[in-house]
């Protein structure tokens, strides 16, 4: 049961969304794996922010990874994004989502968005090594009576979270944020169709 | 043989803290401005001793040590029938040569039987250093094909046995009895029953364990090796001939493995070769409690349940009712109500009857919804399954039903049958019962 990683996604309709600050924890990967998994986890996050419509919950699983994002909109337009494995249970990462966006909202003033370096939030960390045991958190086991599950969508893979045409395989490729090693170990994960590698 | 296996196998026999493939021919990695200390070691990465093989490489270096190796083996076996006179002089790098390209083929196949069987050789004839081999087989397991190979657990059980000697032989273990081990050999010669090990030996052996079921999830292997380290310690701790201060010593190590196995399970709620591995840890604590000569095993410092933070029953419990949808869960919930029993406790009544009580919570007409626990829409289904499941055991426990085809489709009848009040009345109704 693990959070890889959680972030605080600036997401604009329509436009590229930006990572406003994040917290990861990639100790369970190889030392050569780590940097990669890192990278794929920002380019995920943001690809499935920026394909999530405000107001909306989704759940997107891969391989052996689920991201659970909620774009919360309103005048910040922010989302947050988890990742998890697939032990990980789905309500109390919801629940942790939106108590970190208000914490968030609370914390930072929406004027410095514009320079996400000089954002600090060192409140995400702790986050992220709290929730590791979602039963160790305070009562984000129980019941959110505002969270109707019904209405979280599932994707079974990223590919149905794409627009028509969109393929993964492209976006990777093109993909400036990923580095050469992180692309190989990608494709390379692709062919073998293994789990627990990238992606 | 050639450079680069020779180069390979002394990375691999410096027992480097990780070993990892990497994918293609690794020319990602290297660029023009690679500083001199990666450069250095191309086409191999290694840093802050973790090395990284190109998984291109690593399968034609595989292809060019297997004439070696055969020559090397074909050798060693001379050696072995024959005491040739000066036998270095005839191949003097025999050792190198065997180490380099058995550790080539090691890295491609961890579970190459003749490359470990010829490292023992080497081990025998002195040639090569036990600690070290044990420190090289550790990095192999950091493989995520390695960690779960049984043979190289079994080739580290072997090279324990040669690093220590075993204890004198004593009377029959009062504690054997509980556990059904028979004597301190244990369950045949794979075990390491009958060790005379420190603390410092068990605590690394679990540490090995543990970063393989990281590498590995659900490392059946990897558990049953911790087992049977357990098993040694439980008995060291008993044994006549271990002083008072090492008892101590070794019963904290034991206790600190208990809370450890706890937290691992708390993490991973699917790993269920963790959760036998904290029942059968308790039925270890069971036999040393009856054992005379532990210390606090009567008054000073109470060995029960209540050493490790409560009964593993009521840990159970609590785990179920926060992941109802976890199969694991629910077998570890019957394994530690199952516990007392073989050790001759009473049952812990109370969680038995809550245990299905909340099975019959569940089953009832209003689930999920303004319950509590987090049942989700989509795992009602797997929920009720269980929960119908934990019913049945629990009056084949109780000796109310047969364990016959009647009863058996009876439990998958009501198991699959949606929404509707189940309790043990219904699985009672109709079926057989004991005269």
């Amino acid at each position: 049961m693990k959070v890889f990683s959680l972030a605080v996604v600036l997401a604009p309709p329509n436009k590229p969304s930006t990572i406003l600050c994040s917290a990861s924890d990639l100790s369970s990967f190889s030392f050569y794996q780590r940097g990669s998994v890192g990278e794929f986890m920002s380019f995920f996050t943001k690809t499935i922010a920026e394909r999530t419509p405000q107001g909306q919950r989704q759940s997107v699983q891969e391989n052996s990874y689920t991201a659970h994002v909620y774009n919360r909109g309103g005048a910040e337009q922010l989302a947050g994004v988890i990742i998890t494995d697939q032990e990980y249970p789905v309500r109390p990462a919801f629940s942790l989502l939106t108590k970190l966006l208000d914490d968030f909202i609370a914390k930072v003033p929406q004027s410095s968005y514009n320079t996400p370096s000089a954002i600090s939030f060192p409140e995400i960390n702790t986050y992220l090594q709290k929730y590791q045991d979602p039963r160790q958190a305070d009562a984000i086991m129980k019941v959110q009576q505002e969270l109707d599950e019904t209405k979280i969508i599932l994707h079974k893979t990223i590919e149905s979270v794409l627009q028509r045409g969109e393929k993964i395989n492209d976006l990777v490729d093109r993909s400036t944020a990923l580095s050469a090693q992180s692309k190989m170990f990608y494709k390379t994960a692709k062919k073998q169709n293994s789990c627990c590698v990238i992606m | 043989m050639h450079e680069l296996v020779a180069k390979l196998g002394d990375l691999l026999n410096r027992a480097p803290a990780s070993v990892e493939l990497l994918p293609g021919d690794g020319s990602e990695w290297f660029t023009e401005d690679s500083p001199q200390e990666i450069l250095h070691y191309a086409p191999f990465l290694f840093v802050e001793g973790n090395l990284g093989v190109p998984h291109k490489l690593a399968y034609k270096l595989y292809l060019q040590s297997v004439p070696t190796f055969q020559e090397c083996r074909a050798r060693l076996r001379l050696r072995r029938s024959v005491s040739l006179p000066d036998p270095d002089a005839e191949y003097p790098t025999l050792t190198d040569d065997t180490l380099a390209s058995s550790a080539v083929l090691l890295l491609v196949n961890p579970a190459h039987q003749s490359a470990l069987n010829a490292r023992k050789r080497l081990v025998q004839l002195g040639t090569l250093d036990a600690s070290h081999e044990l420190r090289f087989v550790s990095a192999l397991l950091t493989l995520r094909d390695g960690a779960k190979q049984s043979i190289l657990w079994h080739h580290r059980r072997w090279l324990l046995r040669r690093l220590h000697p075993p204890l004198p032989a004593s009377r029959e273990d009062p504690h054997t009895a509980a556990t059904g081990v028979s004597g301190p050999q244990g369950d045949g010669a794979d075990s390491l029953g009958g060790l005379c090990l420190d603390e410092g030996w068990f605590r690394t052996e679990f540490g090995v364990v543990s970063q393989a079921c990281e590498v590995y999830p659900r490392n059946y292997h990897a558990w049953t090796h911790r087992y049977l380290c357990a098993q040694a310690l439980a008995t060291l701790c008993t044994h006549p001939s271990t002083s008072q201060a090492q008892r101590a010593a070794l019963t904290e190590v034991l206790r600190e493995e208990t809370a450890r196995a706890r937290e691992w399970i708390d993490r991973h709620v699917s790993d269920y070769s963790a959760m036998q591995y904290a029942c059968r840890l308790r039925l270890l604590w069971g036999g040393l409690r009856s054992s005379p000569d532990v210390p606090g095993s009567h008054a000073a410092q109470p060995m029960d349940e209540a050493s490790a933070d409560g009964p593993l029953a009521e840990h159970a419990w609590a785990l179920v009712k926060a992941y109802p949808a976890h199969e694991s869960l629910w077998l570890y919930l019957r394994g530690a109500l199952d516990i007392p029993a073989l050790s001759g406790l009473p049952i812990g009544q109370s969680i038995y009857a809550h245990a299905q009580e909340y099975a019959e919570r569940l089953l009832s007409e209003e689930t999920a919804r303004d319950d509590a626990s987090s049942v989700s829409p989509t795992d009602g289904a797997l929920v009720r399954n269980h929960a119908v499941r934990l019913l049945a055991w629990v009056l084949w426990k109780e000796k109310k039903v047969q364990l016959e085809g009647r009863f058996v489709r009876r439990v998958a009848l009501l198991a699959g049958t949606p929404s509707k009040g189940i309790t043990r009345v219904d699985l009672l109704d109709d079926t057989a019962h004991m005269s």
